[in-house]
């Protein structure tokens, strides 16, 4: 594995002149913004200035009941996320191996995922108040969508000629899913839940504002009816840098499970 | 048609049975919702007949116009301005690599962003109203478009770019000629995402800062405890947003039908 | 409607009569289109010895894919048959190994060239220990010692097709079908892609059916070719190529003997070809 190493090691040594740059221009992009706050042409109640939040946030971080909010906004999260996963992915890899559930429940989940789940935020609300479960049934409710689709979607694009292949060799039916289906199907699986996770933090989020279950959101609510509004920028940075995370630890992951993909693989020259 | 129909025998049978194939689904469902809420004396449960009775009566005709307008005009405007920006800068910054590049870290910071969190700061900066709401739209839909744009000039065929290269074809007519189109197919996946997000945003931000529209409709039902409105006003969102999916669907087609017709090789 | 070249008696080992592995019988095809059917094969007849290698050429589009196919088992031929070993085939039969043309469709990406080669004999149940040995010695019957745990894209198009060639070994078919194997690779590739097929047929006595539209090809491994032409496609011709086992990329095709063949081939082809226009 010499040649991908020296590779890498080349990228990382000119990676220090592109990485130098993007410093700089987030540097420089808040130093304008700061200079902008001091000279009065931005109002400091509308918006504060990168040194007024970034003091609020050093406040925010040092409460507990900070870390309280984050914490039950990344539980919903993560269990609405996994449930949704361990619901949507095997039905949707079901029915697209079959060709008549393909056709027949395409039309329905097309309609049914149009539905902006935020939408059934008013009856989510309805019955079971501004809760933890609310928020769960919400996540759910609006995350089996992209992972059935992309579920269903990557089973169809399994290679003509694997599954032909496959079929030549006799391999029996749970071979066939276990070393060719599934891996096939693995990209898009993924893809499916980069999306869904992204749409579960959207929804758990605006659960807690729209609906005022606790968690991050629902404090930065109350951050804007307090009108503390350093603390309400320093909130949304903070849900910015969660959201940040999320999609960098599921970019890791990604790499690892899909190492043999063709997006994955060192680029030769 | 009969003429045709006897020609071509197998193929219209086939046409039929695919179009049962794909809608007995649907039909069963509906048919088992109505069925199974007709007696329903359920509070939050109540019977289609009666969600349809309130669809008819708020969302169609004048009462619907007045719900269902406003926010498809707001949905519009934010939509084109963001795509507007989004492909402006999307070609700037996927062509300009070095800017790309040093920019791409507050690119993914602020798209990171979830959109309703920057519902307040909307409310703080453009109070209640249309601004608001239109900003709020760009702001959540721009970023796919964006990063898509960025994708599709950046994986322009390099041989194309070869021969505009070898034969000194200016920048400008590189751009719009060839680069553009080009991206095109990945632009439009940006352009199908961000619709999406745009009617989730429409619907979230009329729910808290506005007095008109289908979120606010959807959620004054529920304050108000008119079930039937509120279930009416999920499923009259649920059918806008379908039918404008489709609509994009066509508008995809119309734009991608000579770089389909490129693409495919003869004889196959 | 079919001619031999020299004889019509074929090589019959001492017992009499040919020990026919694979046959097709009448094999014909057609697919249903708008205003009708499309007929692509119409009976096809003919045999493949044991421990022969039987090459298929023809034209593009003349159906030979399909053909293979239908012996394979992957598609049910509209009237006729194929019978392997004594029993007609319906559906992909246990005891033949199908190499296509598109190696890296055919191998799977996220196993590693080992895997590959023994994910067919999970299917059959053999043992761990049983799979390993089998793999090694089918990757070093096709020259790729030591490749095993490497992954199919960081190799060339030659040598994953090697690999798709050891898979089929490993599996130990009564006889190995190949879909214009070598089409994709380069000429010196085939080359020598072509030398390894002649060379596992001395050392492992296997029965070979090739399908390829490259005449030299089908002449240089066969020991019987098979020439399809005609609308619909049927055997114009079954030639018996007496080359000996022992042939050599230069030699061989220098030889009279090859350029007779050779030229009858391309002659059929052609033929008719210019009747059909």
């Amino acid at each position: 594995m010499s040649a991908p190493g020296a590779l890498l090691r080349r990228a990382g040594s000119r990676g220090l002149g592109a990485g130098g740059a993007k410093v700089l221009t987030v540097l420089g992009t808040l130093a304008v913004w700061q200079l902008l706050s001091n000279s009065g042409a931005l109002a400091p109640d509308i918006i504060p200035s990168p040194g007024a939040i970034g003091v609020s946030l050093v406040g925010v971080v040092g409460e507990p009941e900070f870390w309280h909010a984050l914490g039950l906004t990344l539980l919903s999260w993560a269990l609405g996320l996994l449930v949704s996963i361990c619901v949507a992915v095997p039905v949707g890899l079901l029915l697209g191996a079959s060709e008549l559930g393909y056709r027949s429940c395409r039309f329905t989940i097309d309609f049914l995922r149009t539905i902006p789940p935020v939408a059934l935020v008013p009856l989510a609300l309805l019955l079971y108040g501004a809760t933890t479960q609310m928020k769960l049934v919400l996540v759910v409710l609006g995350a089996v969508w992209p992972l059935l689709l992309q579920s269903m979607y990557g089973v169809h694009q399994v290679d003509l000629v694997a599954r032909e292949t496959a079929r030549s060799y006799r391999l029996g039916p749970w071979l066939r899913t276990a070393f060719v289906i599934v891996p096939s199907a693995a990209p898009f699986v993924f893809t499916g839940v980069r999306i869904a996770a992204t749409m579960a933090l959207l929804l758990t989020i605006g659960a807690e504002v729209i609906g005022g279950a606790p968690g991050l959101g629902a404090a930065i609510a109350l951050a804007q009816t307090a009108s503390d509004i350093p603390r309400l920028f320093a909130l949304v940075a903070a849900s910015a840098a969660l959201g940040v995370l999320i999609n960098s630890l599921l970019a890791r992951v990604e790499r690892r499970v899909l190492s043999w993909h063709v997006s994955q693989r060192p680029t030769h020259g | 048609m009969a003429r045709v129909a006897a020609a071509y025998p197998r193929l219209t049978r086939r046409r039929l049975a695919g179009f049962a194939l794909e809608l007995w689904l649907p039909v069963l469902l509906f048919a088992g919702w109505w069925f199974a809420s007709s007696g329903s004396t359920s509070l939050y449960f109540v019977g289609l007949d009666a969600i349809l009775g309130a669809l008819r009566d708020d969302w169609l005709g004048q009462a619907g116009a007045a719900n269902v307008l406003p926010s498809l005009r707001n949905l519009a405007e934010g939509f084109l301005l963001a795509a507007l920006l989004g492909v402006v800068l999307g070609a700037l910054l996927g062509l300009v690599r070095p800017l790309g590049d040093a920019v791409s870290p507050i690119v993914e910071f602020l798209r990171s962003v979830p959109g309703v969190a920057l519902l307040p700061i909307g409310l703080l900066i453009f109070g209640i109203g249309t601004e608001m709401k239109v900003s709020l739209i760009v702001y959540g839909s721009v970023w796919p478009i964006l990063l898509n744009t960025i994708d599709g000039v950046r994986s322009v065929d390099a041989t194309k770019l070869d021969v505009l290269r070898s034969y000194r074809v200016p920048a400008h007519l590189r751009i719009l000629g060839v680069v553009l189109p080009s991206a095109a197919p990945r632009i439009m996946v940006g352009l199908r995402t961000s619709l999406s997000i745009a009617i989730t945003v429409i619907v979230f931000s009329e729910m808290i800062g506005s007095t008109e529209g289908i979120g606010y409709a959807i959620l004054q039902a529920q304050r108000n405890f008119e079930i039937p409105q509120m279930w009416a006003g999920m499923l009259a969102l649920g059918v806008i947003g379908y039918l404008l999916n489709i609509g994009f669907r066509g508008v995809e087609q119309l734009v991608l039908r000579r770089h389909r017709a490129m693409n495919t090789t003869p004889g196959s | 409607m079919s001619e031999s070249m020299t004889d019509p008696v074929t090589v019959e080992p001492a017992g009499g009569l040919p020990d026919v592995v694979l046959a097709a019988q009448g094999v014909s095809k057609q697919y249903p289109v708008p205003n009708g059917v499309r007929a692509v094969l119409d009976g096809v007849d003919f045999e493949v010895v044991r421990g022969q290698i039987a090459t298929i050429v023809g034209p593009s589009g003349a159906g030979k894919t399909t053909l293979l196919r239908c012996m394979a088992g992957l598609v049910a031929p509209s009237a006729g048959r194929v019978v392997l070993d004594g029993t007609p085939v319906t559906g992909p039969p246990d005891g033949l190994a199908v190499v296509f043309q598109d190696y890296s469709r055919s191998l799977m990406p996220w196993m590693s060239v080992r895997h590959n080669v023994e994910l067919p004999l999970r299917g059959r149940r053999v043992g761990k220990r049983e799979r390993h040995e089998r793999s090694l010695a089918a990757l070093a019957d096709v020259g790729l010692s030591g490749n095993g745990d490497l992954y199919p894209w960081q190799l060339s198009g030659g040598m994953q097709q090697r690999v798709a060639i050891a898979r089929a070994l490993a599996y130990r078919p009564e006889a190995l079908l190949m879909d214009e194997p070598f089409a994709s690779v380069d000429a010196q590739t085939r080359a020598d892609l072509e030398d390894l097929l002649l060379r596992l047929r001395i050392r492992r006595n296997i029965t070979i059916v090739l399908v390829t539209h490259d005449i030299d090809e089908a002449v240089y491994l066969g020991d019987v070719v098979v020439v399809l032409g005609g609308s619909p496609t049927r055997v114009e011709a079954r030639l018996q190529v007496c080359l000996g086992p022992d042939r050599d990329q230069i030699l061989t095709k220098a030889e009279p003997e090859f350029l007779k063949i050779r030229s009858h081939v391309l002659a059929k082809i052609r033929g008719h070809r210019g009747s059909a226009e």
